[in-house]
């Protein structure tokens, strides 16, 4: 009986599967995204790692094993042959100064061993010099063009003589640079530091019990991978929007849910006596209930299927954006790898949300009063008005405690260990219920509505008693429209409070100082195309310039934590709030360091707490200063004093340059000096605003998927609109009918549909007003733990102006059809509808 | 309000001193059934006076209901004439029909067809709202309609808080609120038990003929069209 009704109401099965469908396009574009990065890493691994089985890598990024581990691993038994490599990411230029990120490889004839012999003379090879041109792929020619320039960390080397070897065209697609190892180790600041060994083992070794082995021996340091693993690279880039897209994905999916719910539950209102027919021939709750779990299960199998088909289009710009932070992490170039799992899980997730969102409807229809429904004593209404209250009160007490908890989470940096959970829990619940609490209070605020005039005759008048009147239903549409334009508005306000944090930020780290760079001051730390020594010199020379100072950065992949970093300037350093423990100078002073919230939590630090980093050389013990609002690697960095830097990490290039002005000489004016003495084709300047700008302008790029879910919201909207109008119209035909008896024109009826849509627009509109805010002081009081950044609470009227216009001119497009049907309307068929 | 037209009834009803509030001229209706057509009226002729109560039985599917849609224009006939108050509304739009129902007909259902959203005395006073009038004249016009048929209690109730008769009851005062010159009543008593069934017959006879207005009764009942001052039988498409 329930699968027949998809095939009777085909209009009604698209839209649910429609629904289920974008939920799932999310998904399964999230799922392609993070399988193309794992293959696309797995694929340059495996070309660069020939015949090996293992490699070794450090926790640190920059060449971060040392020397002494190379030999050490050479006398592990078991051990064939370890090729040391330098594996890195720099910039090659054309001649109109276009910049392309490439991967660059040092290797010696050691690398025969993975790919086999290719001739190759250690001595001639020990003859070249940062002087000679290294062999590069074509992809780097194409780049570059014929008289191109491959930037490094000591200047730039010319690529006009530099020989194309087509073999390279299967490693990244030919992006590749190949130096000579130590000419690589030169070139690109790794001073006996080597990024990669991979392993070649003696036939018959196992190797699990060889990288066991080789784990003891190369120290916690280092880690020993299968030669193919991904390693901490596709970690950070994943972390860097996976998580924003992954709930992203969430929230689409529970928005669906919540229409196939809506249309689920209106269909079965209407099909009660059918219902009850068969009931009273025999039928058991349990048949009702499956019925509707099967029809629900029909539905998210094709919202499945659409589903993974625009996941697989929608994948392409999310793997581009991904294809950004990989190229920037490690040169490599991502392309689209959509695998089994991600289509098979797409549809499992369609089955899942649809069935689990018609499961509270089949309920309700298994529980139906049988005899009241076939005497027409069962009137179809919805909960009464005291049920709604309570859960409106119910949800206004869970928003309420998800800003305590969230307040409480985030008090102090959060530097608890429960707090991050309370937090989290408390962000969720605010979140959840911060869109469905406005339009759960809505119906009754409707009852005033009803007080204007204008809404007080003829089709106002019923499409407003429609509202109150049918409270579920109102409050389903209001929802989705109140997400839409609650969204853009938080999202309008975290964008004002993001340059605001920004601009403590820039405080923070350049106040008063000229910034030096080659690149973009965020997540470029990976690239070998630093301000050379020359460089830096050179600017020691620019008039005004009082001091040069210095920032030197380092990567962590910290056990236990995860991405972190370690951070020091050689002149004044960075002042960010204290939560607790001494000033920074004071802890520098002492030989101690500075950590972020984050990292505190992590290893439940203190000030005064001893911890053991795994340095280079190996472990070092570090003292906690104090605890300060760092944002660096959302929250997880240590600042520490030149010495300790380099007892951790060994010598570095620099990160970026930083000018003080003379006296009386401001920074802007000190930037203009330095970019009018056109020192290298490449160095970016930064006044103090705009560092500010710069950090406000890469945060902006986390927020780009939020306001796609802004955009898509308002799909949804208009879906949601358009179904249940629909819907109701269906329901509602014996009053339309009535209407028309009464005297209400063909007109009238569409402009009723009509009125109902637009009061779902405005009253929306202030629904997401309402949730918008509950969203901003919730992102507002959880920014510092979450991002890292405190990103204080602001107010933009203009998104939420625009969105709300937007999503009523959505929703009354979306109301145009059930309009033009209901204005179509037969009388005298709708009052024998019953 | 929009106008006819050629023959109108007023001549011959002139033998009768007054004119027919509702002439119906040689109707034909058939519905499409399977792709087959299916006549339900064959040529239907008829007038209610103003005043008069005319009660049309017959069996179930003989097309009683079918004329009484056809007579509030609810539905165009294929063929033949519906005259309201001297005005054709066979050749009026969509639009027209609607607005001469509001001004003159009162509809009466069987299944009382109340909005589900609006309290009692909102339902009473639709009619008025559509008319343009404001809420509370609407309201205030509605109250003394109520009051007549006993409802006054249950003016601010919801449609789910009464008895079927008190639905019905309701449903008789939305009908006379604005006045009309014509009452449409299709089995009115249909859903309701014998006594309350007596009760409502004898409340919408009193009010149409204390209003002065005519009436046309279906019903299969025929102690219900005993209360009509002529009562036609509706057999084989025509009424005898």
């Amino acid at each position: 009986m329930h699968l027949r009704q998809l095939r009777r109401q085909p209009l009604r099965a698209a839209l649910a599967v429609l629904a289920i469908g974008a939920g799932v396009t999310l998904t399964v574009a999230v799922l392609v995204a993070q399988s193309s990065l794992d293959r696309s890493f797995t694929a340059y691994n495996a070309t660069i790692g020939g015949s090996a089985t293992l490699r070794v890598v450090s926790r640190f990024d920059h060449g971060g094993i040392d020397a002494s581990t190379f030999a050490a691993i050479e006398k592990v038994d078991g051990v064939q042959t370890a090729v040391p490599l330098v594996l890195t990411v720099t910039q090659v230029s054309d001649d109109r100064g276009h910049d392309e990120l490439v991967a660059v490889i040092g290797a010696d004839c050691r690398a025969e061993a993975l790919f086999g012999s290719r001739g190759c003379d250690p001595a001639a090879l020990a003859n070249l010099t940062d002087a000679n041109p290294p062999a590069i792929g074509s992809g780097v020619r194409a780049a570059a063009g014929p008289t191109g320039l491959l930037r490094t960390d000591f200047g730039d080397r010319s690529l006009e003589n530099a020989p194309v070897v087509t073999d390279f065209d299967n490693v990244n697609g030919g992006r590749v640079v190949l130096y000579p190892l130590s000419v690589a180790q030169a070139l690109f600041a790794r001073p006996n530091g080597l990024d990669a060994i991979f392993i070649v083992p003696r036939p018959g070794v196992a190797t699990g019990q060889l990288q066991a082995t080789l784990a003891d021996e190369v120290g916690p340091q280092n880690k020993v991978l299968l030669a193919t693993e991904p390693g901490s690279n596709v970690a950070f880039v994943s972390s860097q929007l996976l998580p924003f897209l992954f709930l992203i994905s969430l929230f689409g999916l529970a928005v669906g849910g919540q229409l196939v719910f809506n249309t689920m539950t209106l269909s079965l209102e209407e099909r009660r006596r059918e219902m009850a027919i068969a009931s009273a021939l025999g039928g058991t709750p349990g048949t009702v209930t499956l019925g509707v779990l099967a029809e629900a299960a029909v539905l998210g199998l094709a919202g499945g299927a659409v589903g993974i088909g625009m996941g697989l289009l929608v994948a392409r710009p999310f793997v581009a954006n991904f294809s950004k932070f990989a190229e920037q992490a490690a040169g490599i170039h991502l392309s689209v790898h959509p695998t089994v799992a991600s289509t098979v899980i797409g549809l499992a997730i369609g089955v899942f949300a649809s069935v689990a969102a018609a499961f509270l409807p089949a309920r309700r229809a298994a529980k139906l009063d049988i005899a009241g429904e076939l005497v027409d004593r069962s009137r179809r209404h919805d909960a009464s008005t005291r049920i709604r209250a309570r859960r409106a009160v119910i949800l206004a007490v869970m928003t309420a405690g998800g800003l305590l908890m969230a307040w409480l989470g985030a008090r102090d940096g959060g530097l608890e260990s429960w707090q991050p959970n309370v937090l989290l829990i408390g962000v969720i619940l605010s979140f959840t219920c911060a869109f469905p609490l406005p339009p759960a209070f809505a119906p009754f605020a409707v009852r005033w509505i009803e007080k204007i005039p204008v809404l007080q005759r003829g089709p106002a008048r019923v499409a407003v008693s429609n509202l109150v009147t049918e409270t579920r239903r109102t409050s389903a549409v209001l929802t989705a429209i109140g997400a839409a334009v609650g969204m853009a508005f938080t999202l309008g306000g975290v964008l004002p409070g993001m340059t605001v944090g920004a601009e403590q930020l820039a405080r923070a780290t350049s106040a008063d100082r000229v910034t030096i760079a080659t690149m973009g001051l965020n997540n470029t730390s990976a690239i070998d195309a630093k301000v050379s020594p020359d460089v830096q010199s050179a600017l020691a020379q620019v008039p005004g310039v009082a001091a040069v100072e210095r920032e030197y950065f380092a990567a962590i992949d910290m056990a236990g934590v995860g991405p972190a970093a370690i951070t020091m300037n050689d002149g004044q350093p960075n002042h960010f709030k204290v939560y607790q423990g001494v000033d920074v100078e004071a802890a520098l002073r002492q030989g101690q360091v500075m950590i972020g919230p984050g990292l505190a939590r992590a290893l439940d630090l203190r000030p005064g707490s001893t911890f053991d980093l795994p340095g280079r050389f190996g472990i070092v013990p570090l003292t906690v200063g104090g605890i300060w609002a760092d944002p660096d690697s959302l929250g997880h960095g240590i600042y520490a004093s030149k010495a300790v830097f380099e007892r951790v990490v060994g010598a570095r290039p620099v990160g970026r340059v930083l000018l003080v002005p003379e006296p009386g000489l401001s920074p802007s004016a000190l930037a203009e000096t330095v970019r009018a003495a056109r020192i290298a084709p490449n160095l970016k300047v930064f006044d103090p605003d705009q560092v500010a700008e710069s950090f406000a302008s890469d945060f902006r790029v986390f927020l780009a998927p939020f306001w796609l879910l802004a955009r898509g919201l308002l799909v949804v909207a208009f879906i949601a609109t358009a179904s249940t109008l629909l819907l109701a119209g269906v329901k509602r035909r014996a009053e339309h009918g009535l209407l028309a008896a009464v005297g209400m024109p063909p007109g009238d009826l569409g402009r009723m549909v009509l009125v109902e849509a637009g009061l779902f627009g405005l009253i929306g509109t202030i629904c997401g007003f309402i949730g918008g805010l509950i969203g901003l002081a919730t992102f507002s009081l959880a920014s510092t733990s979450l991002t890292g950044l405190t990103i204080p609470f602001r107010v933009s009227f203009g998104p939420l102006f625009l969105y709300g216009f937007i999503a009523t001119v959505c929703v009354l497009a979306g109301a145009a059809l059930p309009a033009w049907r209901t204005s179509r309307l037969d009388p005298v068929v709708a009052l024998r509808y019953e | 309000m929009e106008t006819t037209a050629t023959s109108p009834p007023q001549a011959r009803a002139t033998a009768e001193a007054r004119p027919p509030m509702l002439g119906l001229r040689g109707l034909h209706h058939s519905y499409e059934l399977g792709g087959q057509s299916l006549p339900v009226l064959r040529g239907v002729d008829v007038d209610v006076h103003r005043g008069e109560i005319v009660a049309i039985v017959g069996r179930s599917g003989s097309g009683k209901s079918t004329l009484l849609h056809l007579a509030g224009g609810l539905a165009a006939p294929d063929e033949g004439e519906v005259w309201l108050d001297g005005q054709s509304l066979s050749s009026m739009s969509a639009r027209g029909r609607a607005i001469a129902r509001r001004q003159r007909v009162g509809f009466v259902f069987q299944a009382f067809h109340l909005l589900p959203g609006l309290d009692v005395i909102e339902n009473v006073a639709m009619p008025l709202l559509l008319n343009g009038e404001s809420r509370n004249r609407a309201k205030d016009r509605a109250r003394p309609i109520l009051d007549a048929v006993g409802l006054s209690a249950r003016a601010d109730h919801l449609p789910s808080e009464l008895s079927g008769g008190e639905l019905q009851r309701a449903a008789i005062a939305r009908a006379l609120v604005a006045d009309p010159t014509l009452v449409l009543a299709d089995e009115p008593t249909g859903n309701l038990d014998s006594t309350t069934a007596a009760e409502i017959i004898d409340l919408l006879v009193s009010r149409v003929r204390g209003a002065g207005v005519a009436m046309m009764l279906v019903t299969h009942d025929p102690l219900i069209a005993a209360h009509a001052d002529r009562v036609l039988t509706m057999a084989d498409g025509v009424l005898t």
